[in-house]
């Protein structure tokens, strides 16, 4: 294999290839700045048939897509995982913390389930409201320009519906509800719960002559191979190469560490390229951090001893997951259904946005609830629960033949289930930090990470299960999976599992309480930026990746203002 | 721009390098669920990262996990489990046991509950019958041990002899092993994995179930006649297209 070796000084030296790095590899050369992207992966373009798994039926493989090997399955986009061979991590106290990390041009990009929700004007002043945490040092205002230009550039469908804290956008037309969608809209009502059509970034009409347009294959996961969804490499990456942007991918090259020179400043990217094992140094003008949070933080503090940037001690700290918890439930009145094909976009056609007051709840923050269920195309694990469905129908449990085999085609496509996606309260407890005795195969040394839920969050998963109990009955659904109690945390999913991890390296006014100034540059180190979601001083109980871009926009605007300023 | 026609059109750009896609996918209309794969000329293994094809080929090496006499067990219990009716081959016919072999390998849980199983079944024969080679019994005296491990406790709490454990594994294996074959999946009905304009449930559907006075909601929705106009909003993000 070619080794490709750095042989000149970058204007912007970015590690990751994800929403962050990708939007800012985009935005830098599109203004005449020479790139360098270090990204730890092997290249991935959804169009390559060859790596494609999009439109592959279960019997392509072996396991029927079954996730022993690949954690969401066989046909995931994400190479990668909780687990990565050669790569741990390990767990302070009793913490079970997972970490996801997708090893491959475009990064959770390629697999992520679209959800593209704008954080709204209370998201940005959260301690204001309930006295927790920290608010941002910018407000609603200040990114609203950006979610507005990622809308247009990307393309997400949604409706406006003038709520105080989802902000409306601009939207594409969302596609109508499938039929089990129908009820949970119906359900939802009866309870008092908003429900709205999904906010996801999928072409459902033309927004460029460049990118295909959705063909509703249910597939996002696989990463579409006519770019009809967002992911950093068909939307970012290779437009602003086509467009002559100068932008050169160092794959396979694990960053370990910024090094900085005499005058404070960062001046190159260290990493080991994976091809030859050996050690590089990549120079830079400016440095960009978008490796994902907790990777973000394991470059800052193996930089230096105590780690660089970091005279407040908060590098690592503040690490937080989006809450989870599930239900699922079978629909009688949707046995013996017709067939059709209900596969629609990769998820959810609605959602309910948070509808409450926390002011008169006993839990601070607020919770979105996905749904999912219909005619899906079977995998592996289709009709495991069959003893389940057949209690709640009062059949034994059990049996085989004809009759079996006849109950399993009446059911189909019976299951409706939803999740609850909530905000936890950042803990200057949680966090990650270095490991002193072990590297991973790289030599570099490991995360250990320190992570417990609190009753805030557990109250809120209480919330969820009874929210979702009284959405299944009013459906007229027999549920499932069981009703979790505070013996298993309400179900509460285990922190990292939702993937949604950030604020390593929060964002503030005050060098003493956060790690970078408002537009994610490090106090400390003035041509250092974080574009990633290790800036989030608290999470919103929305996905963060298009607050993500909208912030990487934001950051590189001012990193282009401030060379024209001479100020780097 | 009639459907047909948009569905083409959406395959062009991006996609141009999958030729062979483009051609499958204008074929949608018509072509029954489970027979675009067999085109396919990219192997499955072009999908995999090199840890995972080390891995596979490591289970593979191993294969196959069940003996020639085990897996003729398996292919009886798997058309016991789900017999070829009006609508459907027998389980036996779709590969379940291949698939099972390898999930022994691919999940080695499976191990032991398996084969403890099938040898369950032969002190269950020679018990009963006088005869230790559960193959070599009457199909009546057969179902009438398959019988007696087919059913599961009434309360889900309650944990099953390691025989009805067993034969409850069989089952769910044969179940999805059968139901993501090609045969399987057009018995199933699922309609899915082509490239369609969906444009929400059959009006009958919706009728059916009750799903009516929702104009307000779906104005809202995609309308595809005019997909392929581009994108232009006002100020306020109506969109004006």
């Amino acid at each position: 294999m070619e080794i490709k070796k750095p042989t000149k000084t970058y204007d912007a030296v970015i590690v990751g290839s994800g929403a962050g790095g990708g939007m800012t590899a985009k935005v830098l050369a599109e203004q005449g700045l020479s790139v360098a992207i270090v990204e730890a992966g092997p290249f991935f373009d959804p169009a390559d048939p060859v790596t494609k798994t999009q439109m592959r039926w279960p019997y392509e493989s072996p396991r029927r897509g079954a996730s022993t090997q690949r954690d969401f399955g066989d046909f995931d986009m994400a190479w990668g995982g909780w687990e990565i061979e050669g790569e741990p991590y390990t767990q302070a106290g009793g913490t079970d913390f997972r970490w996801f990390r997708s090893r491959m041009l475009g990064g959770r990009t390629n697999h992520w389930g679209r959800i593209s929700l704008r954080f709204g004007p209370d998201d940005f002043r959260r301690k204001d409201i309930d006295g927790l945490g920290a608010n941002w040092p910018i407000s609603y205002e200040d990114v609203k320009p950006y979610y507005d230009k990622v809308d247009k550039l990307i393309g997400v469908f949604g409706t406006n519906e003038g709520l105080p804290n989802d902000p409306d956008g601009f939207f594409l037309p969302p596609p109508k509800p499938r039929l089990h969608e129908w009820y949970y809209i119906k359900g939802a009502r009866k309870s008092g719960v908003t429900v709205i059509p999904s906010r996801m970034s999928m072409l459902t009409k033309r927004i460029n002559k460049e990118r295909g347009l959705c063909f509703y294959c249910g597939q996002c996961g696989r990463s579409c191979m006519v770019y009809a969804d967002f992911s950093s490499g068909s939307c970012l990456i290779f437009p602003a190469q086509k467009a002559g942007g100068q932008i050169d991918l160092f794959v396979n090259c694990m960053a370990r560490s910024v090094e900085t020179g005499p005058d404070g400043k960062a001046k190159a990217v260290s990493y080991v390229n994976k091809a030859d094992r050996r050690e590089y140094q990549i120079k830079g003008k400016v440095i960009v951090l978008a490796a994902s949070s907790c990777s973000t933080a394991r470059i800052l503090l193996n930089s230096k001893e105590d780690g660089l940037g970091n005279g407040s001690g908060l590098i690592g700290r503040y690490l937080h997951d989006s809450t989870g918890s599930s239900m699922y439930g079978f629909l009688p009145a949707l046995m013996d259904r017709d067939r059709y094909n209900e596969d629609g976009v990769g998820g959810l056609h609605v959602y309910s946005p948070w509808w409450e007051d926390n002011r008169k709840l006993d839990f601070p923050r607020g919770y979105h609830i996905e749904v999912w269920g219909g005619q899906s195309m079977p995998k592996y694990g289709h009709g495991f629960n069959q003893a389940e469905v057949q209690r709640a129908l009062g059949i034994t449990p059990g049996g085989y033949g004809k009759k079996y085999k006849k109950e399993l085609r009446r059911i189909y496509g019976a299951f409706v289930g939803m999740s609850g996606r909530g905000e936890s309260v950042a803990q200057y407890d949680n966090y990650c930090e270095i490991d002193p005795n072990k590297v991973d195969e790289w030599g570099i040394p490991v995360l250990r990470f320190h992570y417990k839920w609190r009753d805030y969050e557990r109250r809120q998963a209480r919330h969820m299960q009874d929210t979702f109990e009284e959405i299944l009955t009013n459906m007229g659904a027999k549920i499932l999976s069981g009703k979790k109690t505070a013996a298993n945390d309400y179900g509460l999913n285990k922190p990292g599992e939702i993937i949604h991890e950030v604020g390593t390296a929060r964002m503030g006014d005050d060098p003493k309480t956060s790690v970078t100034n408002g537009y994610g540059r490090l106090h400390e180190v003035p041509n250092l930026f974080i574009t990633d979601a290790a800036t989030f001083p608290s999470q919103a109980d929305k996905n963060p990746t298009w607050t993500i871009m909208a912030l990487a926009w934001r950051t590189s605007d001012h990193i282009i203002s401030e060379l024209k300023k001479m100020n780097l | 721009m009639d459907r047909r026609e948009s569905i083409k059109s959406l395959l062009i750009g991006a996609a141009a390098t999958s030729a062979l896609f483009t051609a499958a996918g204008c074929e949608a209309d018509t072509t029954p669920a489970g027979e675009t794969a067999a085109e396919n000329p990219f192997p499955y293994e072009g999908t995999r990262i090199p840890e995972e094809l080390r891995r596979d080929a490591r289970l593979h090496a191993n294969a196959p996990f069940f003996s020639e006499s085990e897996r003729k067990i398996l292919d009886y219990l798997a058309d016991i489990i789900l017999p070829a009716d009006e609508q459907g081959p027998a389980a036996s016919a779709t590969g379940v046991t291949d698939f099972i072999d390898f999930m022994a390998l691919d999940f080695p849980d499976f191990q032991l509950p398996l084969r403890g199983g099938l040898s369950w079944l032969s002190r269950a024969s020679l018990q009963r019958f006088e005869q230790n080679d559960f193959m070599a019994l009457t199909a009546g005296q057969q179902l009438e041990i398959i019988e007696d491990i087919a059913y599961l406790p009434e309360d889900s709490a309650e944990i099953p002899e390691p025989e009805v454990a067993f034969f409850d594994l069989l089952r769910r294996l044969v179940t999805t092993g059968y139901f993501t074959s090609k045969e399987g999946i057009k018995d199933l009905g699922y309609k899915g994995n082509a490239p369609n304009l969906w444009d929400g449930p059959p009006e009958e559907v919706l009728r059916k179930h009750g799903i009516t006075g929702e104009e307000e909601w779906l104005s809202k929705c995609v309308d595809h006649d005019t997909r392929n106009e581009m994108a232009a909003w006002d100020e306020n993000g109506n969109l004006l297209t």
